[in-house]
């Protein structure tokens, strides 16, 4: 939904349940994952890995038949580094960041959640509406920071040298 | 002495493919002394590392969208590399950017053209990497730099010295952070003024800056 239209937006109650209930539930395979690999002994194990990247499929699907795009921008974004940090503790339960894999699930859904309400209330875009949604860009960015330079190590292919060097080349003459 | 660094200073420490890049890191690196900057400095400065961070994302972010799409194999190069350039017209990339970042991807693994699944993996792989690089950059940057919390709206207590800034040309944005440098200057004596805006910096030593707390604007270019 983009923010600079106005919104007037005829929900369909039953899908945004099921996107609540979806949530909720990845939430749950999240938790139940995160323990789960705190008692993992030698082989990774993906089961619950996979449940919660089929979960997150289904949330997106449901996003963009409810054409909430923004909404959807931002999970598609936040579920990747969710399932980066699962799927890293699946193979490595040392790895860790898993409370803040739960802090990204609770911001999309307090985005979720909010942005419905101006929808329902079918108010046109207001000053709130944009201020709301600037500061949900802000800590979106934060944490987009804290994920790539705190959390996320490049798989190796690239050494972190040939990668700053190729930056380098992409300079203006 | 302390510092007190503009904007296209941190921007040119984070963003490796500006043109200010080495010396902004050989200035932030080396320095021993103190180095500040103000709120509004580094609010506009995730603002515009934002932006130009964006733009270069966009485009890899389209390919990884296209790659995750494709189902045909590439037999070569330049199939590949004319598959995406045409999907991503619109991105206001530089073409010869855009090829140097394909190409760089290519040539590692180029070994996987013929099953797209594995393709769209590594190049995957590439996208994260690549935004790798600006975050960390940034990280290290906000380790080093210490805010001056003067506030976004310091200029207004010194509306006088921002509109004689002004006069003499210099824009607005930049009378802005002169007078929170002026304001840090109070606090921290003998504060040195960095820039890689040589013609700002020109600019305001060829008048009297006594008014200011600040001992000397420095270009760093």
């Amino acid at each position: 939904m983009d923010s600079n239209n106005n919104i007037i937006l005829e929900c369909n109650r039953h899908r945004i349940s099921e996107i609540e209930e979806l949530s909720n539930d990845g939430f749950e395979k999240l938790k139940s994952s995160i323990e789960k690999s705190s008692r993992t002994t030698a082989n990774p194990n993906f089961e619950l890995y996979g449940e919660l990247n089929q979960t997150f499929y289904e949330i997106s699907l449901k996003l963009k038949e409810l054409k909430l795009y923004s909404e959807h921008y931002y999970f598609v974004s936040i579920k990747d580094y969710i399932l980066y940090i699962a799927r890293q503790n699946s193979v490595d339960s040392t790895f860790g960041h898993c409370n803040f894999a739960l802090e990204l699930l609770d911001f999309f859904m307090e985005l979720f959640k909010s942005n419905l309400k101006f929808y329902d209330s079918k108010i046109e875009t207001c000053d709130e509406f944009k201020r709301l949604q600037k500061k949900f860009k802000e800590r979106y960015w934060d944490y987009r920071c804290i994920f790539y330079s705190d959390i996320y190590h490049p798989s190796g292919d690239f050494t972190e040298e040939e990668m700053y060097e190729l930056h380098k080349s992409l300079r203006d003459i | 002495m302390s510092f007190f660094i503009d904007t296209n200073m941190a921007i040119g420490y984070s963003v490796v493919h500006d043109k200010w890049h080495d010396n902004a890191v050989k200035f932030i690196c080396e320095t021993e002394e103190d180095i500040f900057w103000s709120n509004l400095v580094q609010k506009e400065y995730c603002k515009k590392l934002g932006k130009i961070i964006s733009i270069v994302e966009r485009f890899l972010k389209r390919a990884n969208l296209l790659l995750k799409n494709n189902e045909t194999s590439f037999t070569n190069y330049k199939e590949f590399e004319n598959f995406i350039l045409k999907e991503t017209k619109d991105i206001p990339l530089d073409k010869n950017k855009k090829i140097t970042i394909l190409e760089n991807f290519w040539w590692e693994f180029d070994f996987c053209y013929e099953v797209p699944q594995i393709l769209f993996e590594k190049f995957n792989d590439y996208y994260d990497g690549f935004q790798n690089v600006y975050f960390t950059r940034n990280s290290k940057l906000e380790n080093m730099i210490k805010l001056h919390d003067c506030g976004i709206d310091n200029y207004l207590r010194y509306l006088d010295y921002a509109n004689k800034l002004f006069e003499w040309g210099i824009h607005s944005p930049d009378c802005k952070i002169v007078t929170d440098a002026h304001d840090c200057g109070l606090k921290h004596d003998k504060l040195v003024f960095v820039s890689t805006d040589e013609k700002m910096i020109n600019n305001i030593s060829r008048h009297n800056h006594s008014f200011l707390s600040i001992i000397e604007f420095r270009s760093c270019n």
